[in-house]
């Protein structure tokens, strides 16, 4: 079996719009968890949510103009390509190239977008306009459209598991490119604030007015994201004849179903204990070789007291002093997207070596019994990490990320 | 593929009716029309192919079936009778039976009921129940949860080919041993919103315009590596391609259907003209027409496989790749031997009807966009 090279990176987020200012206020404790501008947020249980700043978005010349009625989400997704693209230094130059697979997670695609449409529609009935809106509502539009922009003519699938989505569209990549079905593939995943998901989670009573605060004593719910993460994944061997630079070997990836509840966590941990065993089954190593741990971590009370369970019954006494952070106190819970993000941080992790911080944790919880990686990064050089995604529906995944050989 | 996977059983609610009894009976039936038509609160209704008389009663408890939206409902329907003749309990550990789904629309009408509160009233009076049911994963994932299936839970969105991507991907998992068993489906709810978006953009027949009829239902496929006593069929072989398009356009070059086609076939170790029966996606659109009529030619030669075209009669969506897997393992394993005629486009170019039960049969299918799904399946 072939490994799986993450050797591209392409990352937006509300910390920055691209892949190394994402990283350098990661590391600082930043947080880009502000008042939004994208719609009122008049009613709501919060006015924070994690959203990017759109101007800074960089599209090489002609992308934009390639997609007419192109949503946030594809943008976002179309940035991070390019980033990726350019950071693997594996340009596409036809022929076989084309036949890349293409991999990823998508969620609310075009429907911030088309909810323009829909209030419009609700409100005045069926003579009320509208056509360019709902292009981009399927969510595999993003795919589509980075697939048409980049050219591509391999395999394209869109995952949607909600917020395990871009986990396992990186999972399903990979494991193409150690089964050797492809020499190269691309995965990740985009996601884009809308109205629906923000009302959502306000309705069920699960955002933190406040900015989120993982595994910390006072969390009151998430913060909602936005962003895209996409990975360039290649077979090691190919990767070395080019002299490539590797940020981190997909390991394996393990995903299961809670059959529980669409939208509680099973409170003993002992659901997503089988989703990290499973992960570490399929990637061949020992719990005990897991060094760092890139949490789901939504600052919910109860998902970030069922992970924990699930980690103390996978790592025991060991859990205490084990790095266990979640980034969605800086960027938000990015959703369909926030699997790809987290994964794009997590080889990052393993490449230099350099632990994110939960940004909003102060206080610990006896609920959360973690080492959060509290204020600032920490250096650390982590030979193997986990990047846990655990979604409304049960649908659980987490990827196993080491260093390359 | 170096290991069989066999289908064990099948379900399905369509526009037939609920069960695979009555798509069975609308398959044998030459004359069998649909009388599609979804009802608006504002407007004429739209052409889709809506379930006539669904129910959950005898699958589900009242309490239960209330707190599931309708994709879920028809799913567990449709889950319900696949599993049945399986056994209870089912032969495999729970947390070894996955789910692999696909969907085009799953969500939507809780997703209307969402933003109807935000746009219409305060966000405050959002439904909270509904909102966990706009995820697009909420039908699998119910179904897990009705189930206690513990085994891989994934939901593919590929549009038109998003149940047979959801079908190779069951394949991948029991290859890969993450599940000794998966139910592989696909599923679409009649919402008036989603098709009068696609109405809006020209896809939908209306009159004087040719167009998609869209589907509403539920289909399943169980699959295992064990034949057990009386298999149905085999999943044979898988492939898949893409073109580039813009996501609401069919390409116009049939590269991608036609690589897709060629690598099932080439994993199944079948050739071309090995294929007996042709379960193609014709569904009315004059474009998607127009790629088949160039693409399967090329595929078969000189070659003439029977040609049946289910999503004409029982619409398109996802859950139409369902129905038409589900068609070819009823024709495969000599249930029923579809009596509709060929899409014309089809027929000019001779390809006739089925006069003989089958022995392999091909699946293929494009999704706006340029993704295509193809599958092989053959006598077990």
């Amino acid at each position: 079996m072939a490994e799986a090279w993450i050797t591209g990176i392409g990352l937006v987020s509300a910390l920055g719009a691209d892949r190394e200012t994402t990283w350098r206020e990661l590391l600082a404790g930043s947080t880009g968890i502000r008042p939004i501008t994208l719609f009122d947020t008049d009613g709501f249980r919060t006015r924070l949510a994690a959203q990017v700043d759109e101007a800074a978005l960089a599209l090489p010349d002609g992308w934009a103009a390639t997609v007419p009625h192109s949503s946030r989400a594809t943008r976002f997704a179309l940035a991070a390509a390019a980033e990726a693209l350019a950071d693997a230094g594996t340009a596409l130059d036809g022929g076989r190239e084309q036949a890349w697979p293409l991999v990823l997670g998508g969620g609310a695609a075009g429907l911030f977008e088309a909810e323009a449409f829909v209030a419009r529609r609700l409100r005045h009935g069926p003579r009320a306009r509208g056509v360019g809106e709902l292009v981009e509502v399927p969510q595999d539009s993003p795919t589509d459209r980075v697939g048409q922009v980049l050219g591509l003519c391999g395999p394209r699938l869109t995952v949607t598991t909600a917020c395990s989505s871009s986990t396992i569209a990186v999972g399903i990549a990979a494991e193409m490119v150690r089964d050797g079905e492809a020499e190269v593939a691309i995965a990740g995943g985009t996601d884009a604030l809308c109205r629906l998901t923000f009302a959502g989670f306000n309705s069920l009573r699960a955002v933190d007015a406040e900015a989120a605060k993982p595994f910390d004593r006072r969390r009151k719910g998430l913060s909602l994201g936005e962003g895209a993460a996409i990975l360039v994944i290649e077979d090691a061997r190919r990767a070395q004849r080019r002299g490539a630079r590797p940020y981190a070997s997909v390991l394996g990836c393990g995903v299961t179903g809670d059959a529980f509840h669409m939208t509680q966590p099973e409170p003993s941990g002992a659901a997503w204990e089988r989703t990290v065993r499973a992960a570490l089954a399929d990637a061949g190593i020992g719990a005990a070789e897991v060094e760092y741990v890139n949490a789901h971590g939504t600052a919910t009370e109860q998902n970030d007291a069922a992970e924990c369970a699930a980690y103390a019954r996978v790592f025991g006494e060991r859990l205490a002093r084990l790095p266990v952070s979640s980034v969605k106190g800086a960027i938000g819970h990015c959703l369909c997207g926030a699997g790809g993000m987290e994964a794009a941080v997590a080889a990052l992790t393993v490449a230099r070596g350099m632990l994110p911080p939960t940004a909003g944790f102060a206080e610990a919880d006896p609920a959360c019994p973690v080492d959060p990686v509290p204020g600032a990064a920490r250096a650390g050089a982590p030979a193997v990490v986990l990047s846990s995604s655990f979604a409304f529906g049960g649908n659980s995944a987490v990827l196993v990320l080491g260093r390359c050989a | 593929m170096t290991e069989a996977i066999f289908v064990r059983s099948v379900g399905a609610v369509s526009h037939a009716g609920t069960g695979v009894a009555a798509l069975r009976a609308a398959l044998a039936a030459p004359d069998w029309r649909p009388a599609p038509g979804l009802a608006r609160p504002d407007a004429p209704p739209l052409p889709v192919a809506v379930c006539p008389g669904f129910s959950t009663k005898d699958v589900l408890p009242p309490l239960v079936s209330r707190r599931l939206d309708r994709a879920a409902r028809l799913l567990a329907v449709a889950a319900h009778e696949a599993l049945a003749p399986l056994g209870k309990p089912l032969p495999w550990a729970l947390d070894r039976v996955g789910v692999c789904a696909g969907t085009w629309n799953a969500g939507t009408s809780p997703l209307v009921e969402v933003l109807r509160a935000v746009f219409l009233a305060t966000p405050e009076e959002a439904p909270p129940a509904q909102f966990p049911s706009t995820v697009a994963n909420a039908p699998a994932s119910q179904l897990a949860i009705l189930q206690q299936l513990g085994g891989p839970n994934l939901t593919f969105a590929e549009k038109q080919v998003g149940a047979l991507r959801a079908l190779a991907e069951a394949g991948r998992n029991l290859l890969h041993r993450r599940a000794d068993a998966v139910l592989a489906c696909g599923v679409d709810e009649g919402d008036w919103l989603n098709a009068e978006g696609y109405a809006r953009l020209g896809a939908l027949a209306a009159p004087g315009r040719p167009g998609m009829l869209l589907a509403e239902g539920a289909a399943v496929l169980a699959l295992s590596r064990e034949a057990g006593a009386a298999p149905l069929a085999r999943l044979a072989g898988w492939g898949s391609a893409s073109t580039p398009a813009p996501p609401y356009l069919y390409p116009r070059q049939p590269a991608a259907l036609l690589a897709a086609c060629r690598q099932a076939l080439e994993r199944a170790r079948v050739t071309p003209a090995a294929v007996d029966l042709l379960v193609c996606q014709a569904n009315g659109s004059p474009e998607l027409a127009a790629l088949e009529a160039t693409a399967y030619p090329c595929l078969f030669g000189a070659h003439r496989p029977a040609v049946t075209a289910p999503a004409e009669r029982l619409g398109e969506g996802a859950v139409a790749g369902a129905l038409r897997a589900v068609v070819a393992v009823l024709a495969v394993s000599g249930a029923v031997l579809p009596s509709w005629a060929p899409p014309s486009h089809l027929a000019a170019a001779g390809f006739p009807a089925a006069a003989a039960p089958p022995r392999v049969a091909l699946v293929a299918g494009i999704a706006g966009g340029g993704s295509a799904v193809a599958v092989v399946l053959s006598r077990a």
